[in-house]
């Protein structure tokens, strides 16, 4: 469905995106991570041909976008950073114009009630858009991408500057469309992709440094496994059967947390499940477990450790 | 192409930029009718035309100043440019936004000319050859300012380069005069816009320079859409 390849977009001798390549299949909703700066918007401003990148090539749907961009750009809804709304016009107006620019076909008002009442904005619909809320603004952004029914869509941090509150409804929006339409987002927080993506996209000073989905960006990165056991039971005996198990790197005690218990911090190999093992052998022993807590890295320790590899995130 | 012209036409005619360039032309306009014309019992038309070609260079660029400048500053160019057409057509209805607010900035002229028509007595070619003198050369006017909008992100200063570009174009023929050299001499000719108004308004059918206003509304816009075409790339 999309296809990258080598892109390269250079200012002068300074590179906002360097040598990115990837492939999206339809109906993925793929994020787009990485700090500030990162090569994001800019990596979205060339799928969507509002950039041309210094070399390299994307393909919508097969098409090339610097040789039938027309063709490629009727393929794609874009929703910018800032949404490039017209302050001078209704919703209606602006609506209908968007409308009539893409040269859409199918009956013009039902099209556009249907996307309004997707998107929830059909109780200003009539209100100029210079007075409406910034809220009100990103879902007429929305709103806008999603005229003529386009298989992509290309999200450019869809919830920056909304209330916690909108943010959800976004992202319950997202997932939704994501079942029609390819999309793609970018975004800076990880509570975002995790709740929205299946599959990530790092960016970091205009490199990719990982794709998948969550948990292979977990296991890549996370190096040894660790968990945390509660154990009833004599310390010493148990730490020394831990230890003597397989794949097993290190067990320490963390202390007493809750009476007649001892909490380990059991450190084992990338490629080790300890768990059901560890089950077992507590259970032939006669050592109730009290509680298992996996100690695998959060995709935010993910996160960092991904950019702090490729020479530290930008302040 | 469409869509363009209409959002457009319809932003001049909701914000104050489209008044003011009424305004200021019809007053002009009609201040110089007023004494050329009335004051003077006089039909002929002829000095009307040629300083409305004059109150252009200033008019002109308040009707351009705001067509790039503003779409760069709100962002908005970001929905023409990824919209699945081709920028000579964005171009182009932003040219035709502006041409279409021209020609309504007429509509007192004609008035005034109906005026002269049925009391006085008017030399049909001379009005005739007057007009389309006008209508061409608004629409080079509008290229050459078009273009000075293109290049900045400020309508301030897109009106002002609008203005002394088209300032050259009207008055270069003042140099020919008062510098007498050979080579000033040549490039007038080739720049000004006064001379070719002034044979088309006689009334002579000159094709030459109908094409000159041609050429020079196509070769601006060309330059325009090369600007925009221009800044995705750096």
């Amino acid at each position: 469905m999309i296809e990258v390849k080598n892109i390269v977009k250079a200012y002068g001798d300074k590179y906002a995106v360097n040598d990115i390549s990837f492939k999206i299949e339809p109906g993925e909703i793929v994020g787009f991570l990485g700090p500030n700066g990162a090569g994001k918007s800019t990596t979205m401003n060339i799928l969507t041909g509002y950039l041309s990148a210094t070399s390299g090539t994307a393909y919508i749907d097969g098409i090339d976008i610097l040789e039938d961009p027309t063709e490629a750009k009727k393929r794609i809804g874009f929703l910018p950073e800032q949404p490039p709304l017209y302050m001078d016009m209704t919703v209606k107006e602006y609506l209908e114009f968007v409308y009539d620019l893409k040269g859409c076909k199918f009956p013009r008002k039902e099209h556009l009630q249907e996307i309004c009442q997707l998107i929830k904005i059909e109780d200003v619909y009539n209100r100029m858009i210079k007075n409406l809320s910034k809220g009100y603004r990103q879902r007429v952004g929305f709103a806008q991408a999603l005229v003529g029914n386009p298989p992509i869509l290309i999200l450019d941090e869809p919830t920056v500057g909304l209330d916690p509150r909108q943010i959800i409804e976004i992202r319950n929006l997202i997932k939704k469309l994501g079942k029609k339409h390819t999309v793609i987002l970018s975004t800076h927080i990880l509570q975002e992709v995790q709740a929205v993506c299946d599959r990530i996209i790092v960016i970091n000073k205009g490199q990719l440094v990982a794709d998948g989905n969550a948990e292979q960006l977990t296991y890549k990165t996370a190096g040894n496994r660790r968990l945390v056991a509660r154990i009833a039971g004599g310390k010493t005996e148990i730490k020394k059967a831990i230890r003597a198990m397989d794949g097993v790197l290190a067990a320490d005690e963390l202390g007493q947390k809750e009476q007649g218990t001892t909490d380990f911090l059991i450190e084992c190999q990338p490629s080790v499940d300890i768990r059901k093992p560890l089950f077992r052998m507590l259970a032939e022993r006669g050592w109730p477990l009290m509680g298992l807590k996996s100690m695998d890295m959060s995709l935010e320790d993910v996160f960092v450790s991904l950019i702090a590899n490729e020479g530290g995130a930008e302040a | 192409m469409i869509a363009v012209w209409k959002r457009e036409l319809r932003s001049y005619l909701k914000s104050p930029v489209g008044y003011v360039y009424l305004f200021l032309y019809a007053i002009l306009a009609g201040y110089f009718f007023s004494t050329y014309n009335l004051q003077k019992y006089s039909s002929e038309v002829y000095y009307y035309f040629y300083v409305s070609s004059y109150v252009l260079t200033l008019a002109i660029p308040i009707l351009t100043m705001k067509l790039f400048p503003d779409e760069r500053k709100n962002k908005t160019d970001q929905i023409l440019i990824t919209a699945p057409i081709s920028i000579t057509k964005m171009v182009m209805g932003k040219f035709l936004a502006a041409y279409s607010m021209f020609l309504i900035s007429l509509i007192p002229s004609l008035i005034a000319m109906g005026f002269l028509f049925v009391f006085g007595n008017v030399e049909v070619g001379i009005m005739l050859g007057s007009y389309v003198a006008l209508l061409l050369a608004g629409a080079a006017y509008i290229a050459v300012a078009m273009l000075m909008a293109a290049i900045t992100e400020s309508q301030i200063i897109a009106f002002i380069m609008g203005f002394f570009a088209l300032l050259v174009f009207a008055l270069c023929e003042v140099l020919k005069s008062a510098l007498n050299s050979n080579i000033v001499d040549k490039i007038v000719n080739v720049l000004s816009v006064s001379s070719r108004f002034l044979n088309l308004s006689s009334g002579l059918f000159d094709f030459s320079s109908i094409f000159y206003f041609f050429s020079l509304t196509v070769v601006f816009l060309f330059l325009t859409i090369r600007v925009i075409d221009k800044r995705r790339w750096s």
